[in-house]
């Protein structure tokens, strides 16, 4: 009787979840504006800046659930990426989500193992460009590279790269709360808003930063005092996909540049690079609508095209490698 | 003789032997982690020693890890600062690979915790090898020996485990454990002339030298300001922690092979051993963060060239002549 009235109790306990995709939506903003690399904002001081990349670790992530209930996510990394706002955080035994919270940053352990720890294509292994520095052997927690007017004329002229390392520097994220999300797929929308996070920075004066200096400090800490990351429980969870390609190109390696895109479209896409004589360099099927392609080749120094393309849309944009 | 006798004597044998060569080797030095049966990981350290020289890992295939660390100068270079791709001049003195097993830390300023993690620092840095990692791994994995390799030493292609892994597993077998001073310290008390045994006292019990410079491979690993500058164009250690008792602290290096790893100092400014004990004898320049220990001292002319004769016992010549470590002698496995 003990045993029946057990394995009752046990269906009823596991009846009340299911499997259920859980995926994350990152609306990066700036102070409400649509979001893109190479596109002119204008600073709290009134300078006008642009961005050539915006990437950040997140790290564990934690969701609250059915009753108040937390799940620790297995693999709970995600690498946001300023032109990219659909991740996944994997299919979890949830029936109603309540909650999220999630840190900035790599935890202490993850930040030790380093890159060579992971499988290819998980957020933790060998990124370009690159995620982590090998001197201090640690990730860079943020990355926000651009640059910002300090002539008066309102073209940004003066780079500036902020990339904060350090264990230091990892933010709890104030928790989100008072959700309750039981769609058949559950996806989390919060919005990014760039712009706080470089509140109170003097762009002009950062150089290049790679450290976990005052201002990386700075920028962590905007985090929560900002609040650069916010959620609205009861704002529409619609699916939401860029109406206008925007694709950029990151030529922090100059001999293989990254290609940042986001395109107008919700379907995967075809990628191929050809050089300027049509021959096809390198291509890839059945790729996402928006993340970031290296070109993992060593090409020649010249111009070259890449193309985005699925049936519905076709995109090309020409890029220069320069050995 | 009844065959069971036959095995007790070649067991009592067998053990006397495994006892001696036990005692030829004391038990403070290093233990690797090469086994001469593991086939596995004989393949990781051929293909380590195999990228250790290769100079693919370099954007423009201009420059190897062995570019700066040369076997014949205990794996240093002999310039006061490093030169990688394009002729650029890096900014420290490359320091030696002497025992890098042993060290807890890694890089002059000791913040990169293990071998394996600081296999990745040269290919990003750009006055190194100005490269990416993935493309790194893409070359690699066109050569076949290496590809055979990493299959039988890591049952997988070349990623970028493999080659962290296999080039500390070779850097692992850079022990040096055979200079006179090591054989004086086994008990050979012929070892050392007389001098050298004077020197050997001057280093440790009249001058402060012993106090960092300690232990198996005379460092004591600390991180320290030795008053080389009064202002450093190098904030050292602080460099990461953003924390001023870390400006211009560097690591206490080895001083075993100490009279072939000239120049001397994070940034090679010293350029000769009597030139360093020139240095400490003045107690250097005043720095807020200069070990205490350091302070003036005088030596005559006898104790000095005691002190420099104590150096080159020091001089582990199996070592750099090793040709295990060397590529031309695939064949040859490091002494243990």
């Amino acid at each position: 009787m003990k045993v029946f009235l057990f394995s009752v109790g046990l269906l009823m306990s596991t009846a009340c979840f299911s499997q259920k995709d859980i995926n994350l939506n990152l609306v990066h903003n700036y102070n409400g504006a649509s979001f893109s690399y190479g596109t002119n904002y204008t600073t709290s001081d009134g300078d006008a800046v642009l961005f050539d990349r915006v990437q950040y670790y997140l790290s564990g992530i934690e969701l609250t659930h059915d009753g108040g209930q937390s799940l620790p996510l297995a693999d709970p990394y995600v690498l946001g990426s300023g032109n990219v706002s659909n991740y996944s955080l994997g299919n979890q035994m949830v029936s109603t989500v309540e909650g999220l919270s999630f840190d900035l940053g790599v935890d202490v352990t993850a930040n030790g193992q380093g890159l060579s720890s992971w499988p290819a294509n998980h957020p933790l292994a060998a990124q370009s460009p690159s995620m982590d520095w090998g001197w201090p052997a640690g990730y860079f927690f943020f990355v926000i590279d651009g640059m910002v007017d300090d002539s008066g004329d309102g073209v940004p002229n003066r780079p500036f790269s902020m990339r904060g390392l350090g264990d230091a520097l990892l933010r709890n994220v104030t928790p989100f709360t008072g959700l309750n999300n039981s769609d058949a797929t559950i996806t989390l929308t919060v919005d990014v808003n760039i712009a706080d996070w470089i509140l109170g920075i003097d762009l002009a004066q950062v150089g290049s930063d790679h450290s976990g200096s005052p201002i990386n400090v700075k920028v962590a800490d905007n985090t929560n005092d900002e609040t650069v990351f916010t959620m609205d429980p009861l704002a529409s969870i619609d699916e939401l996909w860029t109406k206008e390609s925007k694709i950029y190109a990151n030529y922090e390696l100059p001999y293989a540049p990254t290609i940042f895109y986001n395109l107008a479209t919700s379907d995967r896409v075809d990628i191929a690079v050809f050089d300027m004589t049509g021959k096809r360099i390198m291509e890839s099927k059945n790729e996402p609508f928006e993340g970031s392609y290296f070109i993992r080749e060593e090409l020649k120094t010249g111009s070259y095209f890449i193309v985005f393309s699925n049936g519905e849309i076709e995109e090309n944009f020409r890029f220069v490698v320069k050995q | 003789m009844p065959k069971g006798s036959y095995f007790l004597v070649f067991l009592i044998l067998a053990l006397i032997a495994i006892g001696s060569r036990g005692s030829y080797t004391p038990d403070f030095y290093i233990v690797q982690t090469y086994a001469e049966d593991s086939l596995e990981q004989a393949a990781q350290i051929e293909l380590g020693k195999h990228l250790f020289y290769e100079k693919a890992l370099s954007r423009d295939s201009s420059v190897s890890c062995a570019t700066c660390h040369k076997p014949e100068l205990a794996f240093t270079d002999g310039l006061p600062t490093s030169i990688g791709i394009f002729d650029q001049v890096g900014p420290r003195n490359a320091p030696t690979l002497t025992n890098v097993g042993n060290r807890p830390y890694l890089l002059l300023d000791g913040v990169n915790p293990t071998l394996e993690k600081q296999t990745f620092v040269p290919i990003q840095e750009h006055k190194e090898f100005d490269f990416h990692i993935l493309l790194v791994v893409d070359r690699l994995n066109k050569n076949e020996l290496y590809v055979n390799l990493a299959k039988k030493g890591f049952n997988s292609e070349i990623t970028p485990y493999v080659y962290s892994h296999a080039l500390a597993a070779f850097e692992r077998t850079l022990v040096s454990s055979h200079s006179p001073y090591d054989e004086y310290l086994r008990g050979e008390k012929s070892a050392l002339s007389a001098s050298q045994k004077r020197g050997r006292d001057l280093f440790f019990d009249k001058l402060y030298c012993g106090k960092c410079h300690q232990g198996t491979d005379l460092t004591n690993d600390a991180l320290t300001n030795n008053g080389l500058y009064e202002v450093y164009a190098d904030s050292g250690r602080m460099r990461l922690t953003e924390v001023e008792s870390d400006r211009a602290v560097f690591k206490v290096p080895t001083l075993r092979n100490v009279m072939l790893t000239a120049p001397y100092m994070h940034d090679g400014s010293i350029r000769t051993i009597e030139d360093v004990l020139a240095h400490y004898k003045s107690g250097g320049s005043h720095h807020k963060n200069k070990g205490e220990e350091i302070v003036p001292f005088e030596l005559t002319n006898q104790e000095e060239r005691d002190l420099v004769n104590f150096f080159h016992a020091l001089t582990d010549t199996y070592f750099v002549q090793n040709e295990a470590f060397r590529l031309d002698d695939l064949k040859g496995q490091p002494r243990k």
